[in-house]
């Protein structure tokens, strides 16, 4: 169900569950079923009052934990639509790639930790986006670009393609920019961290 | 480092008090040894590894600005 949370980038709030068949652990391992459960985006999410709490509680962790680290910077938090963000900003270019790491592995740490640190502090849970210096931002309006010009190479061509294995977050704006072209679709293959979007012709 | 290990995990237990970070050196750099409350180890270990790895990922970040290693280790 997690994962099934993680893939549409919402919190457990504003998702609506329903479980379509319980598990059964059968006898020794026979007849044992897994749970299936349905998880849909609801429309209507967190109030904007939450919201801004969570990004002030965002901010406030990474501030910590950035001058723990000796490093001099600012975390601002902003809210865009339904979506929290905390951007790092700093003057000194080095510190700020440090922060973003190779492949903005580091960059993933700091998140998944402030997102770890807000849900303890607020209890609750929180899918705030961390980022340095606009630098996920621009990538991803990228991948948003490329996800648009695969799918529509795919309308034309019919031939299937494959996209590099991505983080959930990453194949949500995938999936959300395929289905915004007429005629294909896209699915998630593969098991994570290795999971990659594939898009075909509906 | 200590102070950061420290605050990265007391920020995600329940148990803030009961957060210990031992230091001490090896050949290959700083160790820093990590205790928790035994109800927290979950919480800093996280699903498949992923908050022990995050928190790990940090700290290295923070050393390799100081132009130190730092091994983290968790203690059960």
């Amino acid at each position: 169900m997690e994962a099934a949370l993680d893939e549409l980038g919402v919190t457990e709030q504003e998702a609506r569950i329903e479980v379509l068949q319980e598990p059964r652990s059968g006898f020794l391992g026979v007849g044992s079923q897994d749970a299936i459960v349905r998880v849909t985006a609801r429309a209507e999410s967190v109030e904007a009052e939450d919201l801004e709490e969570q990004a002030d509680a965002a901010a406030d962790f990474v501030e910590e934990m950035l001058s723990r680290m000796g490093i001099d910077a600012s975390a601002e938090p902003a809210i865009h639509g339904n979506q929290m963000y905390v951007d790092i900003v700093g003057d000194d270019e080095d510190d700020m790639a440090l922060l973003i790491g190779r492949h903005g592995q580091t960059l993933e740490a700091i998140q998944e930790l402030t997102r770890l640190a807000v849900g303890r502090r607020l209890d609750e849970r929180t899918r705030v986006l961390v980022d340095v210096e606009d630098y996920r931002k621009r990538r991803e309006d990228r991948l948003v670009q490329k996800a648009r010009d695969v799918a529509r190479r795919v309308a034309k061509s019919g031939r299937e393609e494959e996209f590099e294995p991505m983080n959930p977050y990453e194949r949500k704006l995938v999936h959300d920019a395929v289905a915004e072209v007429a005629g294909v679709e896209s699915s998630s293959r593969g098991e994570e961290p290795n999971r990659f979007v594939v898009v075909r012709r509906r | 480092m200590k102070e950061l290990l420290e605050f990265l995990a007391r920020e995600i237990v329940d148990e803030p008090d009961a957060v210990v970070v031992v230091e001490s050196s090896g050949d290959r750099g700083v160790l820093l040894t990590l205790k928790v409350a035994p109800d927290d180890m979950g919480k800093v270990i996280g699903r498949a590894g992923r908050t022990a790895r995050a928190i790990r990922t940090v700290v290295r970040a923070a050393a390799t600005r100081q132009g130190v290693s730092v091994h983290v280790d968790i203690a059960d």
